[in-house]
């Protein structure tokens, strides 16, 4: 586990800045051999430093995900801890047949994408992800994880490690991590957080999209949130909050995917008519910022001001 | 390198290319990937008997050798070669059956000595550079048609190799010239793969891939040279069964009797 000073001074970065640090942080308990995999992406996750200390477990593989994700592949089959990285469309669009194959052959692969969603919008449509989560989840024994905070990514690693199979850490966003999020919250299970303000109406949502909420909310919120860390994939279990929501009146379940998973996946464990989807529509859009492009993509986050 | 007579080879490879048959017309389904597997026989003898030093006994060890058939169409060499040297039983093999693990493209099974599950083509090539670089003692063998010179990424990997310097990864090009859909030159383009491979920096090897003693001249090559290495073995689809040699028809066919099988003498 991170330690709260830790967690503070990783925040700053973002969560994709802070990867290398978490990773760091968690492979200096961890026992097994390992291997960090790149595609030419090693500068853009917080790994350089990682990189330079110990550049006996880094893999560079340059602008190759196909290959990088084969190779990551054959190494995890000989018994290593393999960690591989890159943009989220390219890593997983692109590589997808090769991380189905990984999955098929029984490998245990820690995918960490970064750049997920439409955080990176402006740079135009080859840059975003929102396929990315639909692509995953079509493939047997994987999970995905998209952590909120520092010590989200930290657990994303230790269950990855401990369960095996394909395990996708999805970092949307790029920004710094709004201070709000690592205080004053209750644990409501060991997967979800609860931020009560003694609301009628819950949003539950992941990732980057907590601090985003956090940051337009004012003063006086007038919802009470639920992050979630594994959102979908083996293992997950929503049943905890499904017993916990049934109090609220109106549930938002909010993802930054063409498939809102946390909707569907808590539409097996509860059925109540008060469950709403907030997903972007399936379109391309002009380029732009978050706000430009999610508003484009009926996915305004300014509902909930 | 492991060193064989060339008469011990030679009835190892007539063998492997009769249980090629013998295992192929044990299939349901008649139509069998017979011109690719019957085109790597001696490549796979030499892999096996030369190359790679392998044990039955050591089947779980996870540091021992590797072979990975990227061009997994092509198992049945690998599953006769596997029988003949005693890795497996003639009675495992129960090709393309019902939840067998050996089916009509390699499944991993360890235990049985497939490393690697191949059959969709341009992977295999990047399974072998993960095992060659998690364990640099280890010694991995890799085939590749020339067909699957095709996918994009066998060209990321054939650049990874050299970057990581993988000297213990000795890749066979099994240059048979025919394709699913015609000749591999007009499919593909007609390049030069020794002048592109050498600019690359591999030390490239040209062999007749059906030559013994070609094959078998290998040893003193590898071991004096200090770059990776890729053989370009120039071969014939479906040698040996006469009546499908150096055909298109070779590369998924039905054998129709009498097979006739030409051994090496």
């Amino acid at each position: 586990m991170l330690n709260n000073k830790s967690e503070i001074k990783l925040s700053i970065l973002g969560l994709r800045g802070s990867f290398g640090g978490v990773l760091q942080a968690y492979l200096e308990t961890s026992q097994k051999e390992y291997k960090i995999i790149t595609a030419d992406t090693s500068t853009s996750a917080g790994l350089s430093r990682f990189k330079a200390s110990f550049p006996e477990n880094f893999i560079e593989c340059g602008i190759s995900e196909q290959s990088a994700t084969a190779i990551a592949t054959g190494i995890s089959l000989e018994g290593q801890n393999v960690y591989l990285g890159s943009f989220s469309p390219f890593i997983i669009g692109r590589s997808w047949e090769q991380i189905r194959l990984a999955s098929y052959m029984e490998a245990n692969l820690t995918i960490f994408g970064f750049g997920a969603g439409i955080g990176l919008s402006y740079l135009g449509y080859t840059h975003c992800s929102l396929e990315d989560c639909i692509l995953i989840n079509s493939i047997p024994n994987t999970r995905i994880f998209e952590p909120s905070i520092p010590s989200d990514t930290h657990r994303a690693l230790a269950l990855s490690e401990k369960y095996g199979g394909i395990n996708y850490i999805r970092l949307l966003g790029d920004g710094p991590i709004n201070r709000k999020i690592i205080e004053n919250y209750e644990i409501l299970d060991s997967n979800s957080r609860l931020y009560s303000y003694q609301s009628s109406r819950v949003i539950i949502c992941s990732g980057y999209l907590l601090s985003r909420l956090f940051s337009q909310f004012s003063e006086s919120i007038n919802y009470d949130v639920i992050s979630i860390n594994q959102i979908s994939g083996k293992g997950v279990d929503y049943s905890k909050i499904s017993n916990y929501i049934d109090k609220y009146e109106e549930i938002y379940c909010i993802h930054e995917s063409y498939e809102n998973l946390i909707f569907n996946e808590l539409q097996k464990y509860n059925n109540s008519n008060h469950i709403y989807n907030i997903s972007p529509r399936k379109k391309f859009t002009k380029p732009g910022n978050f706000e430009y492009v999610s508003k484009n993509l009926n996915f305004d986050l300014s509902q909930f001001i | 390198m492991r060193k064989i007579s060339s008469k011990k080879f030679k009835n190892i490879a007539n063998r492997i290319r009769e249980r090629i048959v013998q295992i192929g017309l044990t299939s349901d389904y008649k139509v069998v990937h017979y011109g690719g597997a019957l085109s790597i026989v001696e490549i796979i003898t030499y892999a096996y008997t030369c190359f790679l030093r392998l044990n039955p006994l050591d089947k779980n060890n996870i540091k021992r050798d590797r072979f990975v058939l990227s061009k997994g169409h092509a198992c049945l060499a690998q599953y006769a070669a596997l029988i003949e040297l005693g890795f497996v039983t003639q009675d495992q093999i129960a090709f393309e059956k019902n939840g067998s693990s050996f089916a009509g493209h390699p499944v991993i099974n360890r235990e049985n000595f497939i490393d690697f599950s191949t059959g969709s083509l341009g992977n295999g090539l990047a399974y072998a550079i993960g095992s060659a670089i998690s364990y640099r003692e280890r010694r991995v063998c890799c085939i590749i048609g020339d067909g699957e010179l095709g996918e994009g990424s066998i060209w990321e990997s054939l650049r990874l190799i050299i970057k990581f310097d993988l000297v213990n990864l000795l890749t066979f090009i099994d240059l048979n010239g025919y394709q699913q859909t015609g000749n591999t030159k007009d499919v593909n383009g007609d390049i030069d793969l020794e002048k592109v491979l050498c600019g690359f920096g591999f030390n490239v090897t040209k062999v007749n891939g059906h030559n013994i003693e070609e094959l078998l001249h290998l040893n003193k090559r590898l071991i004096s040279h200090k770059k990776p290495t890729i053989i370009l073995a120039e071969t014939i689809k479906g040698f040996g069964v006469k009546a499908i040699e150096n055909t298109l028809e070779s590369h998924h066919t039905i054998l129709k009797n009498p097979i006739e099988i030409y051994k090496h003498a």
